[in-house]
């Protein structure tokens, strides 16, 4: 009894969570800080999935938003409360994209055995750098490009990033590796050329 | 490639996005220097997380993309809201699951919300869930908490007589609980008198398989364990105390003092604290920043209580004194940071554990030690558990009564309390009557992962987990009483009680 009690949890998150409590009792207030805090960043993470369509990435965050009021009370606090938001962002994105292709194109995300999507000619000023890696990048499959986005900009763990996208940690960790490898092949083909 | 460097890999592309934990950068940083193949490798992540930043350089969302956002999740909050008003007047259903809300400590809800199930009467939905979970119950014979499975652990030597008292980890793999049992010379259960005599302590140690019993030191001065506080493997600091729980219905006449009980480097000392009275919890932020409460079991001739406090500072456990310890009796501690220590108990004024007792919580900060009432009258927490200055939860009872006059005066309390803190102090926001309705039904410990995720337990076992709609009754799968519980680094809840009883669930 009173023994040290241990948080897994940063700080940050346990503010976060009790945000969650505020909303699930109803306060409105509490649902306008969690969008002050993840508004940039959930914009950032959507606007890439959706190519930059504004309309796009507003349906998608209200959506997500509307989701975290609804459904704060099923947050179980075994994940961030950040995992949590962006888990819900993932799957409303993907929906979104299915909805724009009307059916007819569903974004299907290929499996780490092919990171890349078929190889387009490179440009011919490929000595410089920054458009290799630019094409390298764009070449990417958009799970590649995803998971490399959770871990590189938002500093998500391979474990966190797998909560999200709801796959095992080993595929994020693959996709991350073939990410690397394609972009650092690319980028050494740019050099020789 | 070294075997090392696996666990190193998975964070070598945070760590050159400058996105890892700081907590985990030197080690990171660390290893790098020393490897030739992970600073290859971060080399490669450098180029990716470069490619990375570069792909998509205008992402701000537009200035107002955020206020257009909050205006139409408004607008919808307040339609919702309309429509709910509409369906409320037309469909008058009662609100109750079990659990009583208690005065102000909840905020009301601006916005009722989800009500389309008030189309179906909530008495039907609530008797059709209990229905499949009697079935579940008496079909598999299984417990849940919460969904999740209840292990009692069934590979260990903790011998079925042992009253576990605490329970601490200091990793994942090492635990330790600690408690007492009754015996006599001939090591057989005694009668419940001559109490001096009878007690022995017990301590199990759990290291990834099995609990296991270790033998501790004879000594008059150590009777019961009655707080554990793991520090490392080969350090762990328990606090002893001689006379029987509060409320075990036992009283014995005449004390022996307090005192510690120390593991350090394979051997365990006795370290008296005091000539009277107890010590009933310890916790230890760090190795060098102790504290354990109890109290001094009344002047022998006023029977004035005072509370014992001690403080430990990585050399010496030193008696700390103040006068808002005056009258108290404290049963628990937590701290979460130098300045930020929070101890719960009872104010003894009237003379000792006759189940009025107001209860208090002892707040510490920089500048001194604050007493802080509990609502309503009655309230007595017996644990505490905080993440911050500002969250946390205490855990008790809330009397029902007092026992039958005559001889030793018993707590008899009522309900299970949580209660929260508020601008005027600690209020019992959610209260619980034991499952048959008449017994008295305690809480006696409290654990906490995150402001929406923990753990409580109590008499009868009791098993309580805390989510963001607040606190749940849950099987525990036992009906022994339940003194402990703590959260492991993994995550992992362990609680332990009477019976040798030892518990684990995610």
């Amino acid at each position: 009894m009173g023994e040290v009690h241990r948080m897994n949890d940063p700080p940050a998150d346990l503010d976060d969570q009790a945000l969650l409590i505020g909303i699930v009792a109803g306060d409105e207030a509490a649902l306008e800080e969690v969008v002050r805090r993840y508004h940039a960043r959930l914009w950032r993470y959507v606007s890439r999935r959706v190519s930059g369509d504004l309309a796009l990435i507003e349906d998608v965050l209200q959506e997500v938003f509307l989701a975290v009021w609804h459904g704060a009370a099923r947050f179980r606090g075994e994940a961030s409360v950040a995992v949590w938001i962006f888990g819900i962002a993932h799957f409303q994105t993907l929906h979104a994209l299915r909805t724009r292709q009307r059916g007819a194109d569903i974004i299907e995300f290929p499996e780490e055995d092919s990171a890349f999507a078929p190889v387009i000619p490179s440009a011919e000023d490929a000595a410089l750098r920054r458009i290799h890696l630019m094409e390298a990048l764009g070449r990417l499959s958009p799970a590649h490009r995803e998971v490399l986005d959770l871990v590189c900009l938002h500093g998500f763990s391979m474990q966190e990033t797998g909560e999200i996208l709801g796959i095992p940690p080993g595929t994020v960790k693959s996709r991350l590796s073939l990410a690397r490898r394609a972009l650092v092949a690319a980028l050494q083909k740019g050099a020789r050329s | 490639m070294k075997a090392s460097c696996a666990s190193f890999r998975a964070d070598l592309p945070r760590y050159v996005a400058g996105t890892l934990p700081a907590e985990r950068r030197e080690s990171v940083a660390a290893h790098v220097a020393t490897c030739e193949e992970c600073r290859a490798e971060a080399s490669e992540w450098q180029i990716v997380v470069q490619a990375v930043a570069l792909a998509h350089p205008h992402e701000t969302p537009p200035a107002v993309a955020m206020p257009d956002l909050l205006e139409y999740l408004h607008q919808h909050i307040v339609s919702e809201h309309q429509r709910e008003s509409i369906m409320n007047a037309a469909n008058s259903s009662s609100d109750q699951n079990g659990a009583e809300h208690v005065a102000a400590g909840r905020s009301p809800r601006t916005f009722p919300r989800r009500l389309a199930w008030g189309a179906i009467p909530l008495t039907v939905v609530v008797a059709l869930l209990l229905v499949a979970l009697f079935l579940w119950n008496a079909v598999g014979g299984r417990t849940s908490s919460g969904g999740r499975t209840v292990m009692p652990v069934s590979c260990h030597a903790v011998r079925s007589d042992a009253v576990l008292q605490a329970i601490s980890f200091d990793t994942s793999t090492d635990g330790w609980a600690g408690g007492y049992y009754f015996t006599n010379a001939n090591g057989t259960a005694p009668p419940p008198t001559d109490i001096l005599q009878a007690f022995t302590p017990f301590m199990a140690h759990y290291t990834g398989g099995c609990w296991h019993e270790v033998t501790l030191p004879a000594s008059p001065q150590c009777g019961r364990i009655t707080g554990v506080a793991a520090l490392a493997p080969d350090e762990v600091w328990a606090t002893c105390g001689i006379q029987p729980p509060v409320g075990q219905g036992i009283i014995v006449d005449g004390y022996i003092g307090a005192s510690f009980l120390h593991l350090v480097h394979g051997a365990w000392q006795i370290i008296p604290a005091a000539d009277g009275g107890e010590l009933r919890a310890i916790t230890m932020r760090t190795a060098t920043d102790g504290w354990a409460v109890g109290d001094d079991a009344g002047n022998s001739t006023t029977n004035a209580f005072a509370a014992l406090v001690f403080h430990f500072d990585g050399t010496v456990w030193k008696p700390a004194d103040d006068p808002a310890f005056a009258a108290l009796s404290l049963y628990a501690i937590a701290a979460t940071s130098a300045q930020d220590v929070w101890a719960v108990g009872t104010d003894e004024r009237g003379g000792g554990f006759d189940g009025n007792s107001p209860g208090v919580v002892l707040h510490h900060t920089a500048s001194g030690w604050q007493r802080e009432p509990v609502q309503p009258t009655g309230g007595r927490p017996e644990a505490i558990a905080m993440l911050s200055s500002t969250q946390g939860w205490a855990v008790g009872a809330i009397s029902g009564g007092t026992s039958p006059s005559g001889g030793a005066i018993l707590s008899q309390p009522g309900k299970a309390a949580f209660f929260q803190r508020n601008t005027s102090g600690w209020e019992a926001t959610q209260t619980f009557l034991s499952p048959d309705g008449a017994n008295p039904y305690q809480l006696k410990d409290v654990a906490l992962r995150s402001p929406a995720n923990g753990v409580a337990v109590g008499t009868g076992g009791a098993l309580f987990r805390l989510s963001v709609t607040g606190w749940t009754s849950v099987p525990s799968g036992t009906g022994q009483d339940l003194y402990a519980v703590t959260v492991a680094p993994d995550g992992t809840y362990w609680a332990a009680g009477a019976g040798g009883t030892i518990l684990s669930f995610p």
